[in-house]
């Protein structure tokens, strides 16, 4: 049953048909010369979510894009856009904010948005519509005429995060938006991306802000040397890995060696607390934290997302028990 | 088509609005002005000291009259130019002075005189022969000529002249004929240079017309002058225009926006738009200057037709090629080895131009004239010059010369396929090659 997106500006695509997959890969694979950069990789993400890439550097992640862009086509497999099968018949309703950002230093806001707005198809009317409605909602209205290289970095991102969008796309696809913005023009990107979501964009996110990930992303997937090591919404990978964490703080008291505690595998000093990964009974670990002193903090939760990019990304294997697509 | 029109159109505003296109826009012509004014003021700001010349005359026949024609000379235009009253000098007098010392051997008068051209007393020495008008009795028949300053030409080409014209005198003489007599004889038939009658259809005759130089030779040298000048102005723009773009990390966007092949047909658009801007602002100078002064009839409209045509197709030939290193490299320096093949690609028919003037109906003309590359300079050219080309010649050179940019045009477009996303390492000859032939 595809789901049908309302468009009601004048002038744009009254309806636009979305497929309850907005992007499917099958058994892809992408070599650079002899090297796999993607290896038999298959993904479905769900329309209408926001679905978060994570992945160590040079694991794969950007030829995964490029491939969904069909900014470069696949050795094997079939990738599948908005219902279009390996033609770039989709990539006008697709925004793209790549990581390594690029703008015409010379040209103004609003040529730039205008430029990048008609490479989408977008009319001229809309176009200067859309664009001050942008420029105002990130607070740049007055920065329209002025050229970018007279911008702050902060002002630039977003500025192209406009560009990315102003063609109102089905699919958006943002590969790091929130590397170098200060904590306030993150929070605008945070929320303009999230206002997207809700109004009906798919979004795919890659990014190595796990927190920003963990908070925003209905689903995850994570891909390494090239192969899909995680892949479900967040919460059925947390239940996967079980409730294998302890946070602890002891009072005034200097321990250090945690590894020593019965069952505990792996500690991690968050600073305020130690974060304890343990196999077997917890009741056993409370009894000699308290032997050591007064415990001021004990809490056993799911491992973080950090926590599992960690132990997946350091060779672990995930769990037995699979994940399954979303189905939202 | 609106993507690649939008493409263009921005990729044209970009260039024409900077101030390095507005910089070299202006800065061509007054370079070419600029050469030829140096030139003007190199030959007002010329050495015009007089020239010591010292004869050491051992025919002793000659010095006397080299001394005569030389204060001849010296009151001649050719040393002061100018109304009576209001002469300015010009050239520089020549001061013949003989040696006056004993002879001595070569070796010391060589030595001797050498050392004053050294200390400025003298600008130059000759040593003439003994048996220079008689050469069959003797081997010392020659004129040897000694200076530091062997650019200098004037001086040893003048005595030359005086020398020989004295010698053949002298020869004439003994010889018991009269010099007015030869003079006479040999008197020079004037040619006069004409192109060809012509019959029309109608059986109309159009006669011979007189041979115009400028017309026969300096337009055509003009027009393909120019149209090397814009080229090479706009063509690598191509360049500069992808790799900017790639370096400034613009390219990923644009490719997922627009296809390769119509960012490459854009941006070749927008390069030919640049050319053809610059042939306006040029052309329309020219023809500006030729309705101020009243020879507007000079221009040949049939010409700027074809020079706006060749114009386009080596505009979007080079371009392309241009565009295709723009795409294959990710920096300027990775360029470099590429663009060296493409400079003499550029520069190679110029090299072809003379030869072509001096026959421009010979087969190696013809011929030369139907390869792509070369054609829009050297087919120009025959275009030029009267009475030009067949007509075979020129369709068939320019379906070769479409053909040929439409297959750079597509081979541009595999080359942008693949190289604008391939970054990070410097392509090589073969990789560019297997790209190409990749279907």
């Amino acid at each position: 049953m595809a789901a049908i997106s309302h468009r009601r500006e004048k002038g744009a695509r009254t309806f636009s048909t979305m497929p309850d997959s907005a992007v499917r890969l099958l058994s892809v694979v992408k070599n650079y010369d002899r090297q796999r950069a993607v290896d038999n990789l298959s993904l479905e993400v769900p329309a209408g979510s926001i679905y978060g890439f994570i992945g160590p550097n040079g694991s794969g992640k950007t030829t995964t894009l490029r491939l969904i862009l069909h900014l470069i086509l696949p050795d094997q497999g079939i990738v599948e856009v908005l219902g279009e099968r390996g033609t770039r018949a989709a990539n006008d309703r697709i925004g793209y904010l790549p990581e390594e950002r690029g703008l015409y230093k010379k040209m103004t806001v609003q040529r730039q948005i205008g430029y990048f707005g008609r490479l989408k198809g977008v009319s001229g009317p809309l176009i200067r519509k859309r664009t001050e409605y942008w420029l105002d909602r990130l607070g740049l209205a007055d920065r329209i005429g002025a050229k970018t290289e007279s911008l702050s970095k902060g002002m630039r991102q977003k500025v192209q995060f406009i560009t990315a969008v102003i063609m109102k796309p089905d699919i958006l696809i943002l590969d790091e938006p929130f590397s170098g913005l200060d904590p306030l023009n993150l929070e605008t990107i945070r929320k303009e991306i999230l206002q997207l979501k809700r109004e009906g964009t798919t979004i795919l996110l890659s990014t190595h802000d796990m927190t920003a990930a963990e908070n925003m992303c209905d689903n995850i997937f994570m891909i390494d040397g090239g192969k899909k090591v995680l892949d479900g919404p967040l919460s059925k990978i947390q239940e996967n890995f079980g409730q294998d964490t302890i946070r602890v703080r002891l009072r005034g008291n200097e321990f250090n060696s945690w590894e020593t505690l019965p069952g505990v595998s792996a500690v991690r000093d968050q600073g305020r607390y130690q974060e304890l990964r343990f196999k077997g009974d917890s009741g056993e670990i409370i009894e000699q934290l308290s032997r050591l002193g007064v415990v001021e903090h004990f809490e056993i939760v799911q491992p973080s997302l950090h926590d599992i990019f960690l132990r997946l990304a350091a060779g672990d294997k995930p769990p037995e028990k699979e994940s399954e697509p979303s189905d939202e | 088509m609106n993507k690649i029109w939008s493409i263009a159109w921005n990729d044209y505003l970009l260039t024409v609005a900077s101030r390095t296109f507005l910089i070299s826009l202006l800065l061509a012509p007054l370079l070419f002005l600029g050469i030829s004014g140096i030139q003007l003021i190199a030959r007002s700001n010329k050495d015009l000291g007089d020239k010591v010349l010292v004869v050491v005359d051992r025919s002793e026949v000659l010095y006397p009259a080299i001394a005569e024609k030389a204060v001849k000379r010296n009151r001649g235009d050719k040393v002061l130019s100018g109304e009576r009253g209001k002469k300015t000098k010009v050239g520089s007098r020549f001061l013949v002075e003989p040696y006056r010392d004993d002879f001595g051997g070569t070796n010391e008068i060589e030595k001797v005189l050498s050392e004053k051209v050294r200390n400025k007393d003298i600008f130059a020495f000759a040593l003439i022969g003994m048996d220079v008008v008689h050469p069959g009795r003797g081997s010392d028949n020659k004129i040897s000529y000694y200076s530091d300053s062997p650019a200098a030409y004037d001086l040893p080409e003048w005595l030359s002249e005086v020398a020989n014209e004295k010698v053949e005198s002298l020869r004439f003489e003994s010889a018991g004929i009269h010099r007015r007599t030869v003079n006479k004889l040999q008197q020079p038939v004037s040619l006069d240079r004409f192109g060809l009658a012509e019959v029309s259809a109608e059986g109309l005759e159009k006669q011979a017309q007189k041979e115009d130089m400028v017309e026969a030779f300096i337009v055509p040298l003009g027009a393909v002058f120019l149209l090397f000048v814009i080229v090479n102005m706009s063509a690598p723009l191509m360049l500069n225009m992808v790799i900017e773009e790639k370096m400034n990390k613009i390219m990923e966007v644009l490719v997922s926006s627009a296809p390769p092949f119509y960012l490459m047909l854009g941006k070749l658009l927008a390069a030919t738009m640049v050319g053809l801007t610059l042939a306006t602002v040029y052309l329309g100078s020219m023809t500006a200057l030729f309705l101020t002064i009243g020879e507007v009839d000079s221009i040949p409209g049939r010409l700027c037709l074809w020079f706006i045509l060749f114009l386009i197709l080596a505009l979007m030939s080079y371009g392309s090629i241009w565009g295709s290193i723009g795409a294959a490299c990710s920096e300027i320096k990775d360029t470099q080895n590429f663009a060296g093949l493409t400079m003499v690609m550029v520069i190679a028919p110029l090299a072809l131009v003379i030869p072509v003037m001096e026959s421009p109906g010979s087969a190696f003309s013809i011929g030369i004239s139907l390869v792509p590359l070369f054609a829009p300079v050297i087919m120009l050219l025959r275009l030029g010059i009267p009475p030009g080309p067949a007509t075979w010649e020129i369709l068939l050179s320019l379906v070769l010369c479409v053909g040929f940019t439409m297959f750079c045009v597509w081979g541009s477009g595999k080359i942008f396929r693949f190289g604008l996303m391939a970054q990070g390492h410097r392509p090589n000859l073969g990789q560019v090659i297997r790209w190409l032939l990749s279907s």
